[in-house]
C-alpha cells in the first residue's frame, strides 16, 4: 500500500502517485468511505491522452454515478483490470490494491497545483466545517 | 414561475428528458439549484449508467426502448409516474447518502403535510436491485404497506449534482416545490433557452446506440 503522506491530492479527491513521469491514481480513503459500496469502475481506454483536470474515469455506488479526473496531463498507460472485475478493492484498499489508472505525465509538473497530504487534510477539514447539505 | 416552465419546457421522450438534465448539469450557475418536473410525451423506460442494456431492453414494455441515465440506480419505468430533476451544488465533503437523504426527506414531509401517509425507508440491502421499484433502498419513499413510492439516482459532476427521481404518485409541481424548499430554499425553475438547445443536441447522444448499448 502507498504511503498518503506522499502523495498528492485534488480537491475532488484522487491522489497521484508520481515517480519521475509515471503516474498512478486513485481515490482517497476519505473519498470512499463517502460514496460507500463501489459496485461499477468505468475505468479510461490505455492509450487515451488526457489533460489536467479532465473526466475520464467513473465510479459508481449503489445509487450515485461520479466522474474521476486527470490530476495531471497525460497518456493512460494502464487500468486496474482486477478493481474493475472486484470494485470493492477500492473500498478495502484505497492507496493500494484500489488503485483506477496509471498515466505517462505529459507535463510532471502539474503536479506542483495539487495538494500534498497536509493541505489535503487542512481541506477536509475546511469542508466538514462547511457542513453538508 | 411555475407556470413558466411548465409552458415553455416541452413534453419530451426519455432520450429528451435525459439530454435536457445534462444540458441543465453542464451549463446552469455553479451555485444554481434548479428543479425541473418532466412532462412525458409518451411511456418511457430508464435504467442506470453502469446496469446492461439487455437487462433493461427485457424489462420494457414492447415499443419502448430504454434509455441509458447518467446517473446510477435501477430500471424505472416512467408510465404515470411523476419524475422530477434537481440540479444543485455539490461542492462540499458530503456523502451522496445524505443528499439523497435529504431530497426525500423533503418529499416525506411535503407528502405528510398534505395528508399522504409515507415513511422513509432505513434498512440496508445488499448491492442494487434490477429495477428500481423491485425493493426500497435507505432513505427511499414507502408507503403505509411498505411499497416503494419515491426512488432516485445521482450524478457527481465536478462541484454539480444531478439527482433524477421517481414518484409513484401523482403530485403538482407545488409538492415538488415545498419539499426541496424544506430541505435546500426555494429552487429556480425556469429554463434558459440555451439549456433547451443544449438539450436538443444532446439527445442524439441518448439516442445513440454507443451510449445506450455500451454495455
Amino acid at each position: 500500500m502507498l504511503d498518503p503522506k506522499k502523495l498528492k491530492y485534488m480537491k475532488s479527491h484522487e491522489w497521484l502517485d508520481l515517480q519521475g513521469d509515471a503516474g498512478t491514481v486513485g481515490i482517497s480513503d476519505h473519498a470512499q468511505k463517502e460514496i460507500t459500496d463501489v459496485v461499477f469502475i468505468e475505468p479510461p481506454k490505455v492509450g487515451r491522452t488526457v489533460k489536467q483536470g479532465e473526466a475520464c474515469c467513473v465510479v459508481e455506488s449503489v445509487k450515485a454515478a461520479f466522474d474521476i479526473y486527470a490530476p495531471v496531463s497525460g497518456t493512460i498507460t494502464a487500468v486496474n483490470a482486477d478493481a474493475v472485475k472486484d470494485p470493492a478493492l477500492v473500498n478495502a484498499e484505497a492507496f493500494g490494491k484500489g488503485w483506477l489508472f496509471k498515466l505517462k505525465a505529459s507535463a510532471p509538473a502539474e503536479a506542483t497545483k495539487l495538494m500534498d497530504a497536509a493541505a489535503y487534510e487542512e481541506f477536509l477539514k475546511a469542508e466538514a466545517a462547511h457542513g453538508s447539505h | 414561475m411555475l407556470s413558466a416552465q411548465l409552458v415553455r419546457a416541452p413534453a419530451l421522450d426519455a432520450a429528451g428528458h435525459m439530454a435536457l438534465d445534462e444540458a441543465v448539469l453542464l451549463l446552469s450557475p455553479q451555485d444554481a439549484l434548479i428543479l425541473r418536473v418532466y412532462r412525458w410525451s409518451g411511456p418511457g423506460c430508464t435504467f442506470g449508467y453502469s446496469q446492461k442494456f439487455a437487462d433493461a431492453k427485457a424489462a420494457c414494455a414492447k415499443g419502448v426502448e430504454p434509455v441509458r441515465r447518467s446517473t446510477g440506480g435501477g430500471i424505472v419505468h416512467h408510465d404515470g409516474d411523476t419524475t422530477f430533476s434537481l440540479v444543485f451544488p455539490w461542492d462540499k465533503t458530503c456523502a451522496p447518502e445524505s443528499i439523497y437523504k435529504n431530497i426525500h426527506r423533503g418529499v416525506h414531509q411535503a407528502l405528510k403535510a398534505r395528508g399522504t401517509a409515507n415513511s422513509l425507508w432505513s434498512r440496508r440491502q445488499e448491492g442494487l436491485a434490477r429495477d428500481c421499484f423491485a425493493r426500497a433502498e435507505c432513505a427511499d419513499l414507502v408507503d403505509v404497506a411498505d411499497r416503494k413510492i419515491l426512488g432516485g439516482a445521482l450524478r457527481k459532476k465536478g462541484a454539480k449534482g444531478l439527482y433524477q427521481g421517481s414518484l409513484r404518485l401523482k403530485v403538482g409541481a407545488d409538492l415538488l416545490i415545498d419539499a426541496i424548499t424544506r430541505e435546500f430554499g426555494a429552487p429556480a425553475l425556469d429554463l434558459e433557452p440555451e439549456w433547451l438547445d443544449e438539450g436538443v443536441r444532446l439527445k442524439e447522444k441518448y439516442m445513440s446506440a454507443a451510449w445506450t448499448e455500451r454495455r
